[in-house]
């Protein structure tokens, strides 16, 4: 009689079911739509595990995913490690070469402040209206980083929701550029960028990590892994540990990311009716992002006799590089020879930055 | 001023204060590098 009680078909709950649905939607995007594979499989698989009965996985103390989750992302270790990675992968030629284009980085972090009014304004505390906002930067590590400090409940759907609308960038961006740029502005060719020296490449995640974390110490974490995996990149001197961080390191951390993500959503932590409401403010602090990159690359026009495309305010909000990607195309299509991508690069870089300032203000104001 | 206003207007001006300060950053960083030798331009 024992073994029946420990059937866990026996368990089974309703909610269960429709996690594991859930469960099966991500897995179904990843695999066969290939939205952001490298997140959604892990994250997918972990909501199924995570939602089996009587398996102890995240049972506090003993359960594998619960370790995980405990020492993985709750101890602050795998969002900076992930970043160490990111750090390998950027050059931030792009960025460099034209500094002016980082204030539409600073720009779209509108998205996130707006955001976290209005969530306050719907009733979430002021802790979990920062971890929502952040969902604007469209920066999944930050989001788990600062929601894992800040509201550990609402991580499960904040991360969901940012990378499913990282995913979605193409869908949900060109209508709001269409919206707020006449076909003329879309065709405006900016002027070459100038050549960036190896010096400058070398000492900017230097500079870059004195001047950020002596104004926001709390952003150290992130910004201090970012620039580390950056200078490996950028010395040229220890080509070994650059690789590393940007492919070995960088692709074990996801696969523990992911799956310690998929875990915390439990069926009484994510069938919950202020789960909708995150998704449907998510989105807005996607849409007022990329719009506030926008209006600041308009604006920036109306004083400069260099045009910028608005376009590539855009591309303020992160989501490397998917959001330059989208502006090239879109500037593409109003001037076929008019090629947009490094200089969107340069508003993608600075919107990780100005990401993880803005939650590194939130922790020190909020944490 | 509300807690929430208060986080809202420290955090977008932190945020623009961060970013112009790496902006002065970046235009010292180009003068640096321009009076400086490229290693990426050496032939040897």
């Amino acid at each position: 009689m024992a073994f029946i009680e420990q059937l866990g078909v026996l368990s089974v709950t309703l909610g269960m079911v429709a996690m594991w649905a859930i469960a099966l939607t991500l897995l179904y995007l990843a695999i066969a739509k290939q939205h952001e594979p490298l997140l959604l499989l892990p994250i997918g698989f972990g909501i199924l595990l995570a939602n089996l009965p009587l398996t102890g996985l995240m049972t506090p103390e003993e359960g594998l995913l619960w370790r995980f989750y405990r020492y993985g992302v709750e101890w602050e270790v795998i969002p900076p490690l992930v970043f160490l990675g990111l750090g390998a992968h950027t050059d931030f030629g792009p960025l460099l070469s034209q500094p002016r284009l980082i204030f539409l980085g600073a720009a779209a972090q509108g998205g996130v402040y707006l955001t976290f009014f209005a969530a306050q304004a719907f009733g979430f505390s002021l802790e979990e209206a920062a971890t929502i906002g952040i969902i604007g930067g469209a920066d999944g590590p930050t989001t788990i980083f600062l929601a894992a400090q800040l509201a550990p409940h609402l991580l499960g759907a904040c991360a969901v929701a940012a990378y499913s609308y990282m995913a979605l960038v193409p869908i949900i961006q060109p209508p709001i550029m269409r919206l707020l740029t006449t076909e003329q502005e879309r065709a405006i060719r900016m002027k070459k960028a100038r050549k960036v020296t190896a010096r400058e490449k070398l000492l900017f995640p230097i500079a870059a990590t004195l001047v950020i974390i002596l104004l926001v110490p709390a952003s150290a974490p992130l910004i201090g892994m970012f620039m580390l995996g950056n200078l490996f990149r950028e010395s040229k001197v220890v080509e070994r540990l650059a690789e590393t961080a940007q492919d070995a390191l960088m692709n074990i951390v996801t696969i523990f990311l992911g799956v310690s993500v998929g875990a915390t959503m439990s069926a009484e932590n994510f069938l919950r009716t202020d789960v909708i409401l995150i998704f449907v403010l998510g989105l807005v602090a996607f849409t007022v992002s990329t719009a506030s990159g926008l209006i600041l690359a308009k604006l920036m026009n109306l004083v400069s006799s260099d045009k910028i495309n608005p376009l590539v305010g855009a591309a303020g909000v992160s989501a490397v590089p998917m959001a330059a990607r989208v502006v090239h195309k879109m500037g593409a299509e109003a001037d076929k020879k008019n090629y947009l991508l490094m200089f969107a690069m340069g508003p993608n870089l600075a919107g990780v930055i100005g990401t993880v300032i803005a939650a590194g203000i939130f922790l020190s104001m909020l944490g | 001023m509300s807690p929430a206003a208060n986080v809202f207007l420290s955090g977008l001006a932190g945020v623009f204060a961060g970013i112009g300060l790496l902006y002065l950053m970046m235009k010292l960083l180009a003068r640096l590098g321009a009076t400086a030798p490229d290693r990426s331009a050496s032939t040897d």
